[in-house]
């Protein structure tokens, strides 16, 4: 493997924290989904249009 | 899981927010290996969640609470790129393309890192149809269609 021209460090941190990131994303939105519930059902891609198109 | 996404303002807000977009957000946000978003998500879901309140009648509390998971999620689970970084192609592209700047930026990111531009905004995926972005952009669909 030593021979290889790969930086295997880099190549470990990376994907660790990409698995890092994927688990939050998964948790975060988990954690979100039942609180979201309690708020009205709104187009934010309209509101936000609204803001980009003034 | 798939490649790169670039989360549009709009999939964020319907991650954390009721939105006829959610369930199609949430799916494909997850689906994907690495996630990327600007700087400027933090105000565009800001401002979503002041309308709430001042319009919709949202409680206040629970939207500044899904607003802190919203702004964690950005921080902590995507590579949050700051609008500085592609402006400039943000501009050209707003220009060649009709959008504003504020789309370009999305736009700019997208093609930067190669990904799949996530959006529940059909007027953004319309203004891409017949340019070279429109493969680039994946329209999120509603549940209420």
């Amino acid at each position: 493997m030593k021979k290889l021209p790969v930086n295997w460090q880099e190549e470990v941190r990376s994907f660790i924290e990409g698995r890092v990131r994927a688990e939050k994303a998964r948790l975060l939105v988990e954690e979100a989904k039942l609180l979201r519930d309690g708020t009205k059902k709104v187009s934010s891609a309209e509101l936000i249009r609204e803001d980009r198109s003034r | 899981m798939s490649g790169v996404a670039v989360l549009d303002s709009s999939v964020i807000a319907a991650l954390f927010f009721s939105d006829p977009c959610s369930e199609e957000a949430e799916k494909e946000t997850l689906s994907f290996r690495v996630l990327y978003t600007l700087d400027l998500a933090v105000a565009e879901v800001a401002n979503v969640a002041w309308k709430r309140i001042k319009f919709f009648g949202d409680d206040a509390e629970t939207v500044k609470r899904l607003l802190r998971e919203a702004v964690r999620f950005i921080i902590e689970a995507c590579v949050k790129v700051d609008s500085r970084d592609v402006y400039e192609d943000a501009l050209n592209l707003g220009v060649e393309l009709s959008v504003p700047v504020y789309d370009g930026l999305f736009l700019a990111l997208t093609e930067r890192v190669g990904g799949k531009l996530l959006t529940c905004d059909e007027k953004l995926e319309v203004k891409t149809r017949g340019t070279r972005l429109h493969k680039a952009v994946k329209l999120l669909k509603s549940s209420e269609v």
